[in-house]
């Protein structure tokens, strides 16, 4: 009985060694769950679809949408999928401005078609800025084009539509600005800022983006299963002339599923966690397939000058101090991202590559909070959610700031909590992450900054000088004023004041079977998948 | 009967409200504002009053808790703040998912179950009886996410007999299936062995084996009858479970079930799509147990004596 008991037991721990060991073969067998289509060229991509519940880009805040949607729709204005630069995408050619700033001409391109075949016109462009900015609608993005003139009265409700739009005919519109903002074109290229069919999406009412999703992109939706699958169709009358895919499927599944339908051959495009993705770079048969991006945005940590004792700028200089952010990098993160040095990332104006690296001092730190009034130390808490990827670094942070006679609390709570803390100011320490919607340092320093958010995420900062400095800096327009204007603020704001204290840029892993091609991530976050090709 | 019945769904209602009522006050008095969830990265003080107006949050409670009674009453569970799409409408998508999960789950794990337990009883004592428990003692104890990734790993990505993940057609149930049912049937198949052996102990067996009965016919046809209600209770419970929905399996495989559906809505705070799930597994509890009493009263007379009505 004994031995049978044992051989048993030996059978089913070598069935689950066998199980959890080495990756399967690439190519493989005749498989009743491999789609590989002889014939049409399919992108299988594997994402989080969990939060696709409507494409209407209007409605979201969500990455995955905004990807889909960019696929579908398009901005008037597009960013190069490399470099990021600005070009014309709807219209002929970028706008003119007048010579106070204030007002935008466009000219459209003629001949372009949304899906069901109804041409592109300025009554187009008017009605979906109208829709961005309907209170009825309640856009969660207003927040980004709050400079066109007649935004705030429409929200507000004191007008019935929005003012500072006007249709001259079909191809030629005009958007006038409070104000002259010089990243306005960057702003009108952001991922929700899509063109929408007037028609079609009055008549679509409250099902726009559940039923009908249409717009002018290389790709039209075939079918949507909410948080499910969205399957994408080539747009054979596409103004930029036909792409190479047939179709794209995106699949909704968890990361750990996705690598497993990657090995099996069933995926061609899925995101690596950095933490893993060693066992598949330095894995003969996959190391050619991981491919990597550094990302426009920034991990900062974030004091809330509201809260004791963050409202100590001692304090603030103390914690920073005693943060050892090489040691993350180069430990936890083994080398794969970078530590930062200002609150913008190379690439965004602003940054500023003379920059010293910000110092790492534990016998400073302690002198500091003694001077503060601290001199036996002191206790802080974040505040993180229970599965946050930045679990294991507020552990390391919590370590490190032990050194220096600062206990870290780490407090866990469930994502709405976390949110709901965040946005009413309650937060006394968080990481904080920011990736650019537009290629400008306002994007950084004015939506994280400016006291109109100061309470909905958490950073205390209410400062008039502070708050006039940024928006003298939106009317700036020569490039090496604006340079030196937000490298000087940025200073100020990170090695004078100590409201945060960045840690590292963002970059990210991901795999691209063999037989897909010209499909990336972004440096702005978001997949692009409209040039990609299958070659078997 | 029909009076027992009517005093039963009653009652029901009466639990529905009082279901209701402690949820809507839950999600008022916990932590988690869905505009903040909704906004995610950024937005000022008349945004989220904006966006709070436009959910109809700024209402005072009693308004939208008596709005929300009336409408479930009514069969509207509102519009999903997240999605904006009729919540009725996304419950039924995943109940069908869920549904169908859930039946073959159910049988697997009730057929499956009750063979393993039935035979373990029958050949109690030999190699048979020590196989099948020890077997089962590994499906009650092994987590249901482990015995997911084990068989993706096996049979999805060694073996390529059966699909890792999707809900695409029947052999994609397959693994699902089996992972959500083994924890039960294992459970059932112990329950099962436990009864039938008492069962098998009993006079009338031996009167029925002394009758020359067919030993299959003593087993499925008297043994069975009487070993059943003990079963039947934790079946019961069993499918309770199994049509709330399970988060980790369809997760896992990616399955749009009513479990993911109430998982997500509640981290999210998307306070229509939480009380209509809750409403739905109300009314589930409350109508399997209503039909596991009329069960009862079939399977033992006594029961059916005693009751009355």
């Amino acid at each position: 009985m004994k031995r049978l008991l044992c051989f048993v037991l030996a059978l089913t721990m070598i069935f689950s060694l066998t199980a959890c060991g080495a990756s399967s073969p690439k190519e493989p067998a005749d498989s009743t769950n491999s789609e590989k289509p002889a014939g049409p060229k399919i992108l299988r991509v594997a994402n989080d679809l969990s939060s696709v519940g409507n494409l209407d880009l209007h409605l979201s805040t969500y990455n995955q949408n905004f990807e889909i949607g960019n696929t579908v729709a398009e901005t008037l204005i597009n960013k190069d999928p490399e470099t990021l630069e600005l070009y014309p995408l709807l219209l002929t050619k970028m706008p003119d401005i007048s010579e106070d700033g204030l007002t935008y001409t466009f000219e459209l391109k003629q001949g372009i078609k949304f899906h069901d075949g109804s041409p592109l016109t300025s009554e187009d462009v008017v009605y979906t800025f109208n829709r961005f900015f309907d209170p009825k609608t309640a856009c969660l993005t207003t927040w980004l084009a709050t400079m066109i003139k007649g935004s705030n009265e429409f929200l507000e409700g004191k007008e019935d539509h929005l003012t500072g739009i006007k249709a001259i005919d079909d191809y030629h519109f005009t958007l006038e600005l409070y104000y002259p903002y010089s990243a306005f074109s960057s702003v009108l290229a952001a991922a929700p800022l899509v063109i929408y069919p007037s028609d079609a999406a009055k008549v679509a009412g409250d099902r726009w983006g559940v039923d009908t999703f249409i717009g002018t992109g290389p790709f039209k939706l075939e079918s949507f299963e909410p948080k499910t699958k969205v399957v994408l169709a080539r747009n054979d009358e596409y103004h930029g002339g036909a792409k190479k895919l047939d179709k794209i499927e995106i699949l909704n599944m968890n990361k750990e599923t996705a690598l497993l339908e990657f090995e099996a051959g069933n995926v061609d495009v899925v995101g690596v966690d950095t933490q893993i993705v060693d066992s598949y770079l330095n894995n003969p048969e996959y190391k050619d397939n991981v491919k990597f991006q550094e990302y426009l945005g920034i991990y900062t940590l974030q004091f809330n000058q509201d809260l004791a004792p963050f409202d100590n700028p001692k304090v603030r200089e103390a914690v920073a101090l005693a943060t050892d952010r090489n040691a993350i990098v180069q430990g936890y993160l083994k080398g794969h991202v970078k530590p930062a040095k200002s609150l913008f990332p190379p690439g965004i104006p602003g940054f500023d590559e003379s920059l010293p690296e910000l110092p790492y001092d534990i016998e400073k730190a302690k002198a500091l909070l003694a001077e503060a009034g601290y001199p036996n130390g002191i206790e802080i808490t974040a505040t993180t959610t229970e599965n946050s990827s930045f679990i294991n670094i507020y552990q390391i942070l919590q370590q490190q700031y032990a050194k220096a006679n600062i206990t870290m609390n780490i407090e866990l709570v469930d994502a709405a909590g976390w949110f709901d803390k965040r946005s009413t100011g309650n937060v006394q320490l968080m990481i904080l992450n920011w990736f650019a919607d537009f290629n400008d340092p306002d994007n950084f320093i004015y939506s994280l900054y400016h006291s109109d958010s100061e309470d909905f995420l958490s950073t205390g900062n209410k400062d008039p000088e502070f708050d006039a400095a940024l928006e003298k800096g939106r009317l700036i327009t020569d490039p090496a004023e604006k340079q030196k204007f937000y490298a000087d603020l940025e200073y100020k704001l990170t090695r004078e004041k100590f409201a945060e204290w960045p840690l590292y840029t963002p970059a990210g892993y991901y795999m691209v079977s063999d037989r897909a091609k010209d499909v990336f991530i972004k440096r702005d976050f978001l997949w692009w998948y409209s040039d990609a090709d299958i070659v078997q | 009967m029909i009076k027992y019945i009517c005093n039963r769904l009653a009652q029901s209602i009466l639990v529905l409200v009082g279901v209701t009522l402690v949820t809507f006050i839950l999600l008022n008095v916990v932590p988690g504002d869905p505009v903040a969830v909704m906004l995610n990265r950024r937005a000022d003080q008349k945004t989220v009053e904006r966006v709070r107006h436009e959910l109809g949050l700024d209402r005072p409670l009693t308004t939208q808790y008596i709005e929300f009674l009336t409408n479930t009453a009514k069969g509207d569970f509102g519009v999903s703040y997240f999605d904006k799409k009729p919540v009725s409408e996304m419950l039924w998508q995943g109940f069908k998912t869920t549904i169908r999960l859930g039946s073959y789950a159910f049988i697997f794990a009730t057929i499956f179950g009750l063979i393993i337990g039935i035979l373990s009883a029958v050949y109690r004592g030999k190699i048979v009886d020590k196989i099948l428990m020890f077997m089962s003692m590994l499906g009650i104890s092994a987590p249901v996410f482990w015995i997911a990734v084990i068989f993706q790993i096996v049979f999805g990505l060694y073996m390529r007999i059966l699909p890792i993940s999707g809900a695409g057609t029947g052999i994609h149930m397959v693994l699902p299936t089996i992972t959500l049912g083994l924890g039960y049937a294992a459970s059932t198949a112990r329950l099962a062995r436990t009864n039938v052996l008492e069962a098998l102990s009993q006079d009338y067996v031996r009167t029925a084996r002394s009758k020359g009965l067919n030993e299959f016919v003593v087993v499925m046809k008297h043994i069975l009858k009487n070993a059943a209600i003990p079963i039947v209770t934790l079946l019961g419970l069993q499918i309770k479970g199994i049509l709330g929905g399970s988060m980790i399996v369809e997760t896992i495989f990616s399955l749009p079930g009513i479990g993911k559906l109430a998982i997500s809505a509640i981290m999210a705070r998307d306070i229509p799509v939480i009380q209509a799930t809750v409403v739905y597994v109300a009314v589930i509890f409350v109508a399997i147990n209503l039909i596991l009493d009329l069960l009862y009263g079939y399977l033992d007379p006594r029961v059916r004596v005693s009751k009355g009505a």
